[in-house]
């Protein structure tokens, strides 16, 4: 499963950026597919990106002051369309939909920037946790997506009643890795522009990448607003995991596998989920279960080869020491 | 074999069962609603447009 989630992540970060004109003459794409979002954190200017990013899209969009005007006549009509012209409905319906069917399956399958983490993540180093850090960390996403890329936008204005994307501006780590320092290096002239600025969203990136060694997917688990927005879907999905408690024998593979860090036995659905499956893959008694059309609700012969009638021995202090038959 | 199947969320109401359709229908109604106020041009028009600063530049 690891193997082909990684070429799926691969092959989607490659379609996603996939204007290589961008990266010789260092312009962005233009054409017509930046009218879409991805449902990924994959920063618009990139050279390579052909899509928008929908945390970007969403914040300018908002920040945009709308299309309310005090000066128009008031009809309830016209008060509504311009209330809902200065909202990304469209980006919110694109993401919704998608979550609606697969929860925060993106996050795991298809964003270029989880997939950076997990590639980060494989770097040997001495203080590696298997777990996703502090639990109160990851409230921190809620906060983001709440304060940086709505209310900000909203209300932290100017004189003309224009605001700025705040996320992307002080925070978003992918858009300085996919933007920020490729660009500079594309065009000369950008360099002399350089300053506290671009430091400071370096340095954010540099812990980012420092924290990936050690954490899985700190980012999506702690910071993501767009993994923020997904995941409470997870619960509602028309794919979702469920265990088959009478199989699961407590063996604790897959939450030792979970790159999002989560206990899988009592958090199986939980907003920090990327639904990756790599639980599902992991579980030597099958016991963990995609719902959904195109799957069996239960399938008889889905354990592992060889383990049918075996059930894991975790009395040791390292996990499933042995097998044992069961009587 | 189902009733072997014990949901990890406790909850089998109707919004367990087919809360993903109410989503789905809601977001379709936003989708065509973002469609008709012209927000795909909006978007068109920012992702078009290198923004320095949202990257870190100037």
């Amino acid at each position: 499963m690891s193997e082909r989630r990684t070429l799926v992540q691969a092959v989607s970060t490659v379609l996603t950026n996939g204007y290589i004109k961008g990266f010789v003459t260092g312009n962005i794409y233009t054409g017509p597919l930046k009218h879409v979002c991805v449902p990924t954190l994959n920063c618009y200017s990139c050279p390579g990106a052909l899509f928008a990013c929908p945390v970007g899209a969403a914040q300018v969009i908002l920040a945009g002051g709308g299309g309310f005007d005090p000066t128009a006549p008031q009809t309830i009509w016209t008060k509504l369309s311009g209330i809902l012209s200065g909202t990304p409905v469209f980006v919110i319906g694109l993401l919704t939909l998608l979550a609606a069917f697969v929860g925060r399956a993106s996050c795991g399958w298809t964003c270029p920037f989880g997939w950076v983490q997990d590639l980060v993540h494989r770097i040997p180093v001495p203080f590696r946790k298997r777990d996703g850090g502090p639990s109160i960390l990851y409230f921190g996403k809620y906060i983001i997506l709440a304060v940086m890329v709505v209310l900000m936008p909203l209300f932290v204005v100017d004189k003309f009643g224009f605001s700025e994307p705040f996320f992307c501006k002080l925070v978003c780590p992918a858009g300085t890795l996919e933007g920020g320092m490729i660009l500079p290096l594309l065009q000369p002239d950008l360099r002399g522009m350089l300053g506290r600025l671009f430091a400071w969203k370096m340095a954010i990136l540099v812990a980012f990448l420092a924290l990936m060694t050690v954490y899985r997917r700190p980012f999506c688990n702690w910071a993501c607003p767009l993994g923020a927005w997904l995941g409470p879907f997870n619960r509602v999905s028309l794919y979702r995991l469920e265990i088959d408690q009478k199989r699961c024998c407590n063996c604790g593979l897959c939450t030792k596998k979970c790159p999002s860090g989560l206990d899988v036995e009592k958090e199986l659905d939980s907003a920090d989920c990327i639904r990756c499956l790599e639980c599902v893959d992991v579980c030597p008694m099958k016991a963990i279960l995609v719902k959904g059309p195109g799957f069996q609700e239960n399938s008889s012969t889905a354990i592992s080869p060889g383990l049918t009638e075996e059930r894991a021995d975790t009395s040791g202090p390292e996990g499933p020491a042995r097998l044992e038959r069961l009587p | 074999m189902s009733e072997q199947v014990k949901r990890a969320e406790t909850g089998d109401g109707f919004l367990r069962t087919n809360g993903w359709l109410v989503v789905a229908v809601g977001s379709l109604i936003l989708l065509v609603l973002g469609l008709w106020l012209g927000e795909p041009g909006k978007i068109f028009e920012k992702a078009t447009a290198i923004c320095l600063q949202c990257i870190g530049i100037g």
